[in-house]
């Protein structure tokens, strides 16, 4: 972990900002911000780190049976067990003089709106400001230790979409391909996955997207839009293929033509200091000249893509989406996936979609997979 | 730990929990809301807290952060808004009995609720009437309840109050078809452990043998499942997230699995020997499990809780080991639409054992150098004691 020099960074940013303390606060769901600066991978409902602009951090765990693994995880020595947060905080930012301070808060999205107001009520005499562009800024680039464990997330997620072909057959249902297919990401090492998939004949129909697995039987003629999300040491990792069950015929290869060129479009405009709403505007337009303008908005598509790295949610530098102005810097990670609905000549809703992670460059996306982007059958 | 994701099947599974169930719910709720003089329920869940919206809808929020707001009023339809785009609303729509679902996020996720909220109180016409909040607060993230409580100021006649604790009291005895799917879930965690035992082997490492667990319990039909580990050294301390340990002979292999299937969870813990293993850690081991079958015999209606825990405590320290029980653990706690629910098994908390309550039983005992052992079942407490729904063997021999 490089949380030392990720604190520095921090600390920097608080005196611009004017924050004496800053709370980062993580759940067990959402470890991202309290993991990037402590090194610490939260169990229990929740944790707290407390970094003052001068001094030793703290970290506040919720489940005393995890401190020992808290201690092996971090180089902090204030690591304390406690049911209560924020009489906790309070005690150690008026050791520090900081109670009557400015503070920076990051997690609150996280954050119960009761736990809050306990943080506020003892801490009446400090202000509080939501500062999760700070951290945010930090974690879009990534330094080439990050993405050294983005590329190994990346081939147990290429191995898993090859498992995946060779595992998938008639009469299986989708939960026991997941199973499968989970299978062969944790026995490669991944401590979590957030695998979808959407089954459906001819991927028509309004669950052909990917959604968690149901009982539905596999059947000849479907298409599998699989979406494959392996976590390897905190770091995710997305990548979406289409498995066809029987052949690749023209017809079928045609029907995923246009996501193909918005696919190549997004890649193309994805490069340093590009908005992210540019590349979802480079990838609309594909779409749009080919007749589908009212089809590029919900319901038939939520975003073009999205930041991954640490975490899951609202990870930097945000969605591909109209209106995130968020410019892509060198070092960025990014899923690019022009997955959406379009309609068939006979009217009914067809789902496709291709898609992959990449990293920013000056000039370029660099893709993280070394599986081509294509259409599989089995 | 927790998984990002619900990642197994996840469908509504009527022939466990049918329909005429929640019919049955949503009366028993409306009768308690009459006497409060309640006209309708906010229900709020987020991922972390599924319970509340779950058990009236049968909607359980798939993925971290995707919350659900249920809205109950007292004659009329029942309305549910998900955290989720409009896209995936037809596959929502499977997942519940709720015929009024509706979208409260953009594609960007940004969640809202207060506008379409009022909309439905107003179409209701229940804007000056008195409405009970139940997991608001307590469950919505900061930035949700800002945008939520724009309700309250659009609302000035309509009296706010808080009713989680009613609602969640009515969970805490479990209806027949509640303890079918624990019992199934129970059945789940079983499986997994039969994997545990086939696939840990001197050499694997922990993950390795996590992934065939996992791929049981999964193939078994779990909603989500999760577990923690310690072997080598790490059992003299305390459970843990699986990690990359190898396996060795005469080692321990503690573990606690939680499986979900039909939105309710079931607990099992076990702790295996690898071949044969020193005669201070064998006996450490059967102090361990002796304590824990002590402590849960005296199970009936009407015994206070605080007694199971200090029963485990007096029989560990009988067999030499009071010193090391890992009281951090807690000793239970009521299990169902959350891993942890009322009433939590301390040795402070005097709430008494009912007929009905589904319990998660736990010990563990951790001596440094020597290593750990940790026992955990589900239980159905029933007239004259308690039926033990999980039923993997107390000992288990690898290799």
């Amino acid at each position: 972990m490089e949380c030392q020099a990720r604190v520095g960074k921090v600390r920097s940013a608080m005196e611009k900002d004017n924050i004496d303390a800053l709370l980062v606060y993580s759940d067990a769901w959402d470890r991202a911000s309290t993991y990037y600066l402590s090194g610490y991978n939260v169990v229990g409902p929740h944790a707290l780190m407390i970094l003052p602009k001068k001094g030793e951090a703290s970290l506040l765990i919720s489940t005393q049976w995890d401190l020992d693994r808290a201690r092996e995880q971090t180089s902090f020595s204030n690591i304390k067990a406690s049911d209560n947060f924020p009489r906790e905080c309070r005690q150690i930012l008026a050791s520090l003089g900081l109670q009557a301070s400015n503070i920076g808060i990051i997690g609150l999205r996280r954050m119960n709106a009761l736990l809050y107001e306990a943080f506020k009520k003892e801490l009446s005499k400090a202000t509080f400001k939501d500062v999760a562009g700070i951290l945010n800024d930090f974690m879009m680039v990534k330094s080439d230790e990050e993405i050294a464990l983005m590329k190994k997330a990346s081939e147990i997620g290429d191995a898993a979409v090859e498992a995946a072909v060779d595992i998938v057959k008639v009469g299986m249902k989708e939960y026991e391909l997941l199973a499968e297919i989970e299978y062969v990401v944790r026995s490669k090492g991944a401590e979590d996955d957030f695998s979808l998939l959407g089954t459906a004949p001819n991927g028509v129909g309004e669950i052909a997207n990917e959604h968690p697995p149901t009982r539905r039987e596999i059947k000849k003629g479907d298409f599998i839009a699989l979406e494959v999300s392996p976590f390897y040491k905190g770091y995710l990792i997305q990548k979406v293929r289409n498995i066809v069950i029987g052949p690749i015929t023209k017809d079928i290869e045609a029907s995923y033509d246009l996501y193909f060129k918005a696919y190549e479009k997004g890649i193309e405009t994805a490069k340093e200091g590009v908005p992210c709403s540019e590349v979802a505007r480079a990838m609309d337009e594909v779409i749009i000249s080919a007749g589908y303008a009212d089809y590029c908005r919900p319901p038939y598509f939520r975003v073009r893509g999205h930041g991954v790295g640490l975490g899951l949610l609202g990870v930097p530098p945000g969605s591909l989406i109209k209106g995130n102005e968020t410019k892509l810097r060198s070092g960025a990670t990014l899923a690019i996936h022009p997955s959406q609905f379009l309609p068939t000549k006979e009217g009914v809703m067809m789902y496709r979609t291709i898609g992959d992670t990449f990293v920013i460059r000056m000039e370029k996306a660099e893709p993280l997979t070394k599986l081509e982007p294509r259409i599989y059958s089995a | 730990m927790m998984s990002i994701s619900r990642r197994g099947l996840l469908e509504w599974d009527k022939a466990t929990i049918p329909r005429e169930e929640y019919e049955r719910r949503v009366e028993s709720v409306r009768n308690v809301m009459g006497k409060e003089g309640l006209d309708a329920l906010l229900i709020y869940s987020s991922m972390q807290r599924t319970g509340n919206v779950c058990y009236l809808t049968h909607y359980l929020a798939p993925m971290a952060g995707f919350g659900a707001l249920a809205i109950l009023p007292i004659r009329g339809p029942v309305s549910l808004l998900v955290e989720r785009g409009p896209r995936d609303l037809p596959f929502v729509k499977t997942l519940t009995w709720v015929e009024d679902v509706r979208s409260s996020a953009d594609a960007d996720m940004r969640v809202s609720y207060a506008n379409e909220t009022h909309k439905i109180l107003e179409g209701l016409k229940l804007t000056d009437g008195k409405i009970g909040l139940v997991g608001v607060e307590t469950t919505m993230s900061v930035p949700i309840y800002q945008e939520f409580k724009q309700l309250f100021s659009a609302l000035p006649r309509t009296k706010f109050t808080d009713a989680t604790d009613f609602y969640e009291t009515m969970r805490v005895t479990k209806t027949q078809a509640e303890i079918n799917a624990i019992r199934k879930s129970a059945n789940v965690a079983d499986s997994a452990y039969a994997a545990l035992a086939k696939n840990a082997q001197k050499g694997r490492k922990e993950f390795e043998v996590a992934a065939h667990i996992d791929r049981a319990a999964r193939l078994g039909g779990a909603e989500d499942f999760s577990l923690l580990f310690a072997t080598g050294s790490y059992a003299e301390k305390a459970l843990r997230p699986v990690g990359d340990v190898e396996i060795e002979e005469g080692s321990f292999i503690m573990s606690r699995f939680l499986a979900l299937t039909s939105r309710y969870w079931a607990e099992v813990g076990r702790t295996a020997i690898v071949g044969s293993a020193p005669k201070e850690k064998e006996r450490l081991l059967k102090a361990t499990r002796g304590a824990f079958e002590k402590a849960v015999e005296i199970m009936k209606p009407g015994v206070a809780v605080s007694r199971v825990a200090k029963e485990a405590i007096q029989q560990a320290r009988a067999a030499g080991y009071g010193d090391y029980v890992k009281h951090e653990y807690g000793f239970g706690h009521g299990i169902g639409l959350e891993q942890n629910e009322k009433p939590f098994i301390t040795e402070q908390n005097d709430a008494a054992l009912k007929s009905g309550m589904v319990i998660a039983v736990c010990l563990g005992v951790h001596k440094p150098k020597v290593g750990g052992a940790f026992f955990s079942d589900t239980f159905l407490i029933k007239d004259g004691g308690f039926e033990r729904l999980s039923k993997t063997d107390y000992e288990v021999r690898i290799g």
